[in-house]
């Protein structure tokens, strides 16, 4: 199985904060590989690296083959197109149809700007109507965004995502700010899509727990520094836990 | 050890800015109340007035409407020029908006550019511009599009840079994670968010320049105010008032019903009907072939404003060929040998300015109170002085400012007084509004300890709104220095009337002085708002 994402030596500045510090590390198509870390510890900024709404201060970021320091805003957007993004608040427009909002999701492979669901050709509405099939909202359709649940929002976003037929699938915290269940159940959709779609996915997560289940591989994140790097399976609980501890005492092992 | 407890401070120690401000605030209510006396606001003066009114409406009743086919084509004018120049600085104010605003700017140079841009069409009077405009294009509907479009911008862009600046980001950046375009961007991520508030702004400026529709009748632009202007100059009371009446009617009504769209806005329905399977549409529900209706009557009305308003596009077209002649009139600024008088009166709109402020603020604190839901006594109090609130709103200050005149005859006096009334409405209705925005935890808060209704009033619901209230009563007299300028058209006392006159004799040079005056002090008052806002916060 060949790399989709490929990171080199790649160090990520804002002022004088370190954001991500020589971060090297390849993800095979089809892995679902989870981000474990505290708070501030570079996991959003790598995803964010991953579809280019960052650029690295120095080293290389190659996705799909494309070369993120140099692409062209249209090589980005094209390559944007492929990747999708799930985020922990969402980020629906709450007073538009839910239908609408998934709609969105095509907009890279539509030209002109769009508002109102009637400007998006039927077959897009039609493919958007089987994503929200597949994540349980049918119903829901035609009623405005912020009128859903927490998890019933975060399942509405995924359906956007796929709405892109994404190659890989970036999710930032995407069940933090959901209860348990819901948690529960929107990373079993994750990970149920992968499996149909041999769709790889990045997911970071705070919960120990919900890595080892869910996840293929554990990248553990601390100050920008990858401190630990192993297949989940095998991968013992303590392990994982010692990514949140305050000494540096995990050596950086390569899986 | 620390000092012993009874010797501690329990008032806190004066800060430095805190006392500048606090100074700042008393000097500008002293100079209202020099202002007020020096004017010569005192009983004596109210009392004559009285005398005055029995008088005045004597010769104005009976009330002397035209036939209904007249009355019908003015408002019909007068609308759709408000109509159409709303729109046209609506159409102007979102390109303006996005390159102003921090997050959809391109670039620094762009986002400078149009603020600049914003600021300037606020600044220029929406008279000015129709005196400008005018000697352009003619008398008639085109120059008070123009103006009034114009000037809008000021507030229009503005209030639409302000909405973009605080949506939430991440609707944004989700499109442009999956890859959309800039234009695909705004039109998906941030567009949606903000459309409340620009159709809410939109409305709200309909209002205002429908008042000021009035006055620019008054140099020349078609419509009521044209007739208003023109009876008036024939001292034909009874069918100057009856029009007044009318506009007051309309105003009204033009506010009801753009409060209503407001707040159907703010909380649209739902759909939570079960989609027919395989369905791509929303069903027809009431509230979408409600929304559906609305928007075609919307499109109407626009269709037929423009086309009421006659604007013709060759017109246009010609009269741009002649705009740098025309502008070449107006500079450069001249004083026509009467600057000292000039200064004179600049000065008296100054003083009209303050003391209408501060009799504004003396009436409008307990009227806003009362109408405040969570204050007022009980709601059909609350409800009483909304009521009377809006109705105030709904009277342009034109048309007061002819009544006081009528009232206590030609100069300062009218002048102050119709400002003074009329900021009730502005100035009223933002103390209610500040004061139902307060956190009522607090309220609930202090109830609890057992105070009473006074003391909760005095120690949650004012502490919270007070910073509001004198953000509030500069900006009333930021208004009033704008309006004190142009009340003087109607011998409401002031620099207006020179800028009427100037305009009127040919002498252009001398309105371009009075505007750089009057944008002068404008200005001045803009820097002390700013910097005591800055102090408050």
């Amino acid at each position: 199985m060949h790399d989709v994402v490929t990171f080199h030596r790649v160090s990520k500045r804002f002022g004088a904060t370190v954001a991500l510090d020589e971060v090297s590390l390849s993800v095979p198509e089809g892995q679902i590989a989870v981000l474990l870390g505290l708070s501030g510890s570079g996991k959003s900024t790598l995803l964010r690296h991953v579809d280019g709404l960052q650029r690295a201060s120095t080293g290389s970021v190659s996705v799909l083959g494309t070369d993120l320091a140099t692409a062209s805003g249209t090589r980005l957007r094209a390559l944007r197109r492929r990747v999708g993004f799930v985020f922990q608040q969402f980020h629906l427009v709450g007073g538009l149809t839910v239908l609408e909002n998934v709609c969105t999701g095509a907009l890279g492979g539509l030209r002109g700007p769009r508002l109102g669901l009637f400007t998006y050709p039927k077959r897009v509405r039609q493919e958007a109507l089987r994503h929200l099939d597949r994540v349980g909202l049918t119903e829901q359709a035609f009623q405005r965004a912020d009128t859903l649940s927490g998890g019933q929002q975060q399942r509405v976003a995924i359906a956007r995502a796929l709405l892109q037929r994404p190659e890989i699938l970036l999710a930032d915290e995407p069940v933090a700010s959901l209860d348990p269940e819901s948690a529960g159940q929107v990373m079993r959709l994750l990970r149920e899509i992968s499996a149909e779609r041999n769709l790889t996915v990045l997911c970071s997560l705070h919960q120990v727990d919900l890595a080892l289940s869910w996840g293929d591989r554990v990248i553990g994140l601390r100050s920008g520094r990858v401190v630990l790097d192993r297949q989940a399976a095998g991968l013992g609980r303590d392990e994982a836990m010692a990514v949140y501890s305050a000494v540096a005492s995990v050596p950086a092992a390569v899986a | 050890m620390s000092r012993a407890v009874a010797e501690r401070r329990t008032l806190p120690a004066p800060s430095g800015p805190g006392v500048a401000a606090t100074a700042v605030v008393l000097a500008i209510l002293g100079a209202g109340v020099w202002a007020a006396a020096d004017l010569g606001i005192n009983v004596a003066t109210l009392v004559d007035s009285v005398g005055n009114a029995a008088d005045f409406a004597q010769r104005m009743f009976p009330l002397d409407f035209p036939p209904v086919a007249e009355l019908l084509r003015l408002c019909g004018t007068t609308l759709a020029i408000v109509v159409s120049a709303t729109l046209l600085s609506v159409l102007l104010s979102v390109p303006a908006a996005v390159l102003a605003a921090g997050n959809t700017t391109p670039n620094r140079v762009a986002r400078l550019g149009a603020r600049a841009a914003i600021v300037l069409a606020r600044a220029v009077p929406d008279v000015v511009l129709a005196i400008v405009f005018i000697r352009v294009f003619g008398l008639g509907s085109m120059a008070g599009v123009l103006a009034m479009g114009l000037h809008s911008v000021g507030m229009v862009g503005k209030l639409y840079a302000d909405a973009v600046e605080q949506i939430d980001e991440g609707p944004r950046t989700a499109v442009r994670a999956g890859g959309a375009g800039r234009l695909q961007e705004l039109a998906s991520g941030v567009l949606p968010q903000v459309l409340p508030a620009f159709v809410s702004t939109a409305l709200h400026r309909f209002d205002i320049n429908l008042r000021v529709s009035v006055l620019l009748g008054f140099v020349g632009v078609d419509g009521l105010g044209f007739a208003i202007a023109s009876a008036f100059r024939e001292l034909d009371y009874q069918r100057g008032m009856a029009l007044a009446f009318v506009v007051l009617v309309l105003c009204v009504l033009a506010e009801l019903l753009s409060g209503a769209i407001r707040r159907g806005l703010t909380r649209p329905p739902t759909s939570r009907v079960r989609p027919a399977p395989g369905r791509v549409s929303p069903p027809w529900t009431a509230s979408r072939l409600r929304r559906t209706v609305y928007g075609l009557v919307t499109a109407l009305v626009v269709l037929a404003s423009l086309w009421g308003a006659e604007l013709s596009p060759a017109g246009f077209v010609d009269g741009l060929g002649t705009l740098g002649t025309t502008l070449g009139l107006f500079w450069p600024p001249e004083t026509g040998g009467i600057l000292p008088d000039l200064l004179a009166a600049l000065w008296v709109t100054v003083k009209i300015a303050l003391a209408a402020t501060l009799l504004g603020a003396v009436l409008a604190l307990p009227i806003g109170t009362l109408a405040a839901r969570n204050v007022a006594p009980s709601p059909r109090v609350g409800a009483a002085f909304r009521g009377l609130i809006v109705l105030i709103r709904g009277i342009p200050e034109l048309v007061l400012a002819v009544v006081f005149v009528v009232l206590t005859g030609l100069g300062e006096v009218a002048g102050t007084l119709a400002l003074a009334v009329g900021a009730v409405g502005l100035l009223g209705k933002l103390v209610a509004d500040s004061l139902e925005e307060v956190d009522e935890r607090v309220e609930n808060a202090v109830r609890a300890t057992g105070a009473t209704r006074w003391q909760v009033f005095a120690s949650a619901t004012v502490p919270q709104a007070a910073p509001a209230f004198v953000g509030h009563v500069l900006y009333q007299l930021d208004v009033n220095i704008r309006s004190a300028t142009l009340l003087g058209i109607v011998g409401a006392g002031g620099i207006g009337f020179y800028l009427q006159n100037a305009s009127r004799v040919l002498e252009f040079g001398v309105v371009t002085t009075v505007l750089l005056l009057v944008f002068a002090l404008a200005m001045v008052v803009e820097l002390i708002a700013v910097w005591l806002r800055r102090v408050a916060s």
